[in-house]
């Protein structure tokens, strides 16, 4: 008694959560197995969360730390998963500037900018509260604009 | 435009498309997998309900008893006599009728 629609779901979703987890990962295969890992183990929940964002993201991290470490030596840009434009600022300059981000501003600008969840959703996902995730965010921004408009 | 503006443009893609055939067989076998695994615990679970006390609510014949008392009938009368006899008897010679305690002495 499967009450997904897994394929739907990684029609709609795959895309995201493979590059939210090569972030975490930095590195393709790895965040593959980790995408394979979670669809397996969605095979066993019964019904759809209520907040599916959260939940896919929270799990697609979860699985993601668990085959791999975040690895610094290979950087964001070199990942090519930041995709769009920001008027004259490019991809790889913004991601260089994440890059240079402590680990944990990152994640909530991955999830919170990029990802398009609210703090609080934010927090949800990294285990936080609300509030760190806000200040944590208005920290990597004040870096972001020392680097990104000097 | 402000940073924060500029920023929202942007989104995390990766192409997942090479994937989706290798993720969705893997998830197909582990739904098979997880249904055999129920049949197994649902078999398993009749056994210990029903076939066990079933089984044990049957009584079962003195087998030990039975297999005793046949072979014991099964045996020639000539062979029994010559079991009872204190006396090994040469085969060929005239039967001797065994010999009672007082005899003996």
């Amino acid at each position: 008694m499967e009450a997904w629609d897994l394929e739907a779901l990684f029609d709609a979703w795959a895309p995201r959560l493979l590059a939210y987890m090569m972030t975490m990962t930095r590195d393709r295969s790895k965040a593959e197995d980790a995408l394979q890992n979670l669809f397996v183990k969605l095979v066993a929940v019964k019904a759809e969360p209520q907040h599916l964002d959260v939940y896919l993201f929270r799990a697609a991290r979860n699985e993601a730390l668990r085959i791999s470490r975040r690895r610094p030596e290979r950087s964001l840009a070199d990942l090519e998963v930041l995709v769009g434009h920001g008027g004259s600022l490019g991809a790889l300059e913004l991601a260089d500037a994440i890059d240079q981000l402590p680990s944990d501003q990152q994640d909530v600008v991955l999830l919170h900018v990029f990802e398009g969840i609210t703090f609080r959703e934010t927090a949800e996902v990294l285990g936080i509260p609300p509030d760190t995730a806000a200040s944590r965010f208005r920290y990597a921004l004040e870096r972001l604009r020392g680097l990104l408009e000097p | 435009m402000r940073l924060e503006e500029r920023m929202v443009s942007f989104r995390l893609v990766a192409p997942a498309q090479s994937l989706r055939a290798r993720v969705l067989e893997a998830v197909l076998r582990e739904r098979r997998e997880r249904r055999r695994w129920r049949w197994t615990w649902a078999v398993a679970v009749v056994v210990v309900a029903v076939a066990i006390p079933v089984n044990l609510s049957i009584k079962m014949p003195d087998i030990v008893a039975d297999q005793s008392r046949t072979s014991l009938e099964a045996w020639p009368g000539e062979l029994r006599e010559y079991v009872r006899s204190p006396i090994i008897v040469a085969a060929g010679s005239p039967r001797r009728t065994p010999r009672t305690l007082e005899e003996l002495r």
